[in-house]
């Protein structure tokens, strides 16, 4: 009997005229997506490149070691390929690091020229695109999928209501999921096509991405379903679903950001942190100036060993402890992303933001990984720049930096909670559908 | 055969008390009642919706093939339908879900007055009444040795009355047997083998009367005495 349903109800949705010009419409709006996130990967890689020519050129032309200490060298926030389909997060879009002996992270987005322009509105790209036209769809379908209670009354008199209820329901469900899987599909085959390369694990966590968004599809069709039973298949019933749908969707996100940024402010400043540091810096090094200045008024005194016990002083001492600061600073952020991630979970809607944004690199997670990493990087160049400047006093400015070791590339991050979350939308799902149920059947039983 | 034994319904004012009632095979009974919520009532007890407060309806004979051995027949009106699908869609799901064969539908359907050409078209591009007739064309075709209709003719064309009598007059000859709740005496008078009346929560007569009688009597006081 299942196919007689997913017969009718596949003649009632593409008989719809609205929904199929909706769709249409989403399909090439998706396909215009995807061909800009391909073009902006390619451009990316083009600006990658110059980048990365321009730092190899530049690094020679310092005079000295102590020169190139205090610019220092800049690396690159390369988001992962997954972009292509997640960019609408875009924040950590056109992102870098000035590595130098400051003791200062210094992480900045570049907001000059054209990329100005980076910084785009939300759900501009494919998933984010579906998930905003999407949802609008299914609520809209959801509500439109018992159009009274007649309708499930004559249906009843041969089938029995639970199997009306649930033919109607899976039959629409699973045609609306096929049609939603295709663009999903067909972007995927053009990245594909348009040379990139996805690895395993980003595969992996795009069909997590696809079976998110089939979720949150399911929740809004369930939810379009509850209203117009709850409103009694009255003709506002189709008004406030979308009046939800707005709220779920643009509103709640909003308002959760808020308070994230309102818990942010517990935070301390930067500048506080980094006066923290210089102010141990600069203490270090008078306590060094006197500490070398005495030493170099004795005689046997080795000052080659004095200014190594120095530096050793510094790096075990000053360097740990303005390390312990921004380590402090990152558990504290470390700590507030946690607790977004778990206020998310509640909200289906902003989990879908927030794990979105994390599947392109360009989220909190990719943030904390790209600090660490050029904190590292920090702690090797001090290392390098004392070796050099001090003990070997060569001539020329070695780079210190790598091949490729100036663009970090963010892996696309599957949250911890995503599990939780994806079980979550499902019950939800299941526990409108479950109060759906019962609600309509005392509807139609009504004489 | 439907046997309705002791059966009591108490919703406010609209209430039955100890209704026995018996509707032969072979026989087309109208029960006539002017209140519209309590036929309502009714009608949902006999199609099992709501639990009588007391009492039980009885569907005897051999059920269809589709396991039902009565079927009801509500007004319906195409503006609760979906619009977008088409009356063929609407024939075949409808078929296929009562067991019976489509030729069985569209044979009762062209002698409604729908032809093949109207199938293929959409429910909001066709009269409300096109739909009408295909939901009895359906229900008409299930074999179900008892029916009971809700009014279902009112208003509706005199064509399409005549074309629907002459169907229920076969269903009758083939023995099945029919229980029509309605308020319009004239067209009991027309179709029922026999007709009683509920009043103030009561059959009356007790024992109904055959429409052969029916015709002797005097209609207008009839309706002023049951009715009114």
């Amino acid at each position: 009997m299942i196919r007689e349903f997913m017969r009718f109800e596949a003649g009632r949705l593409f008989g719809d005229r609205r929904i199929l010009a909706v769709g249409t419409l989403v399909f090439l709006i998706a396909a215009f997506l995807a061909v800009t996130g391909v073009r902006n990967h390619a451009a990316f890689q083009l600006e990658k490149k110059s980048f990365q020519e321009y730092e190899k050129q530049r690094i020679p032309q310092y005079v000295n070691y102590a020169q190139y200490a205090a610019l220092g060298f800049r690396v690159l926030f390369e988001p992962s390929p997954l972009g292509v389909f997640f960019e609408s997060g875009r924040l950590l879009a056109s992102l870098e690091s000035n590595v130098d002996m400051s003791e200062l992270v210094q992480i900045y987005t570049v907001h000059k020229g054209r990329k100005l322009f980076v910084v785009r509105g939300y759900f501009s790209d494919v998933f984010g695109f579906l998930f905003v036209a999407g949802t609008l769809i299914m609520v809209y379908s959801g509500a439109t999928t018992f159009s009274s209670c007649s309708s499930i009354v004559l249906k009843m008199q041969f089938l029995g209501y639970y199997m009306v209820f649930w033919g109607t329901l899976l039959a629409r469900l699973i045609i609306l999921s096929c049609l939603m899987g295709i663009p999903v599909l067909g972007m995927y085959v053009y990245a594909k096509m348009g040379g990139i390369g996805f690895t395993p694990l980003e595969i992996r966590n795009l069909l997590y991405a696809g079976l998110l968004l089939w979720a949150m599809l399911v929740f809004f069709f369930v939810l379009g379903i509850l209203f117009r039973g709850l409103f009694r298949f009255r003709g506002h019933s189709l008004l406030w679903s979308f009046v939800i749908w707005f709220a779920l969707v643009f509103l709640v996100p909003e308002l959760i950001m808020e308070y994230i940024y309102s818990r942010s402010q517990h935070i301390p400043s930067n500048d506080s942190l980094n006066f923290q540091k210089l102010r141990a810096v600069l203490e270090n090094e008078a306590r060094a100036v006197d500490h070398v200045r005495n030493m170099s008024q004795r005689k046997d005194v080795d000052m080659r060993r004095v200014v190594r016990d120095q530096l050793r002083f510094f790096m075990n001492n000053i360097h740990l402890l303005n390390r312990n600061i921004e380590l402090k600073l990152t558990r504290r952020v470390r700590n507030l992303i946690r607790r977004y991630e778990r206020i998310s979970l509640l909200v289906p809607t902003q989990f879908y933001v927030f794990v979105n944004r994390e599947m392109s690199g360009l989220g909190y997670f990719g943030y904390l990984d790209f600090k660490q990493y050029v904190m590292h990087l920090q702690e090797r160049f001090m290392r390098f720049f004392f070796q050099q400047h001090y003990f070997h006093k060569s001539d020329k400015v070695n780079s210190f930096i790598r091949p490729g070791e100036n663009v970090y590339r963010s892996p696309s991050y599957l949250t911890g909670m995503y599990g939780w979350g994806l079980c979550l939308v499902l019950m939800y799902s299941v526990l409108m559908a479950g109060w759906s149920q019962w609600r309509y059947y005392r509807l139609v039983r009504e004489p | 055969m439907i046997r309705m034994v002791g059966l009591s319904i108490a919703n406010g004012h609209d209430c039955i008390h100890d209704l026995n009632l018996t509707v032969l095979d072979g026989e087309i009974f109208c029960l006539l009642c002017k209140q519209k919520s309590l036929r309502q009532r009714l009608f949902a007890v006999l199609r099992g919706f709501v639990p009588p407060d007391r009492g039980e309806v009885i569907f005897l004979g051999d059920p269809a093939p589709s396991g039902a051995n009565h079927v009801v027949f509500d007004p319906v009106f195409a503006g609760d339908f979906d619009a977008e699908a088409t009356l063929n869609a609407y024939l075949a799901f409808l078929c296929r879900a009562a067991c019976i064969r489509r030729e069985k539908a569209y044979e009762i359907l062209i002698k409604l007055n729908v032809g093949e050409d109207l199938l293929g078209k959409r429910l909001r591009d066709v009269d409300d009444d096109v739909f009408c007739k295909l939901v009895l064309s359906v229900l008409l075709a299930i074999p179900a040795p008892n029916l009971v209709f809700n009014d279902l003719i009112h208003g509706e064309k005199k064509a399409y009355e005549l074309e629907f009598n002459k169907l229920l007059v076969k269903r009758r000859d083939e023995g099945h047997a029919i229980l029509y709740l309605t308020d319009d005496i004239f067209y009991a008078l027309h179709i029922a083998d026999r007709v009683s009346f509920i009043k103030r929560g009561h059959l009356l007569p007790r024992e109904p009367i055959p429409s052969g009688d029916l015709e002797e009597m005097d209609l207008m006081r009839l309706y002023r005495k049951y009715l009114s």
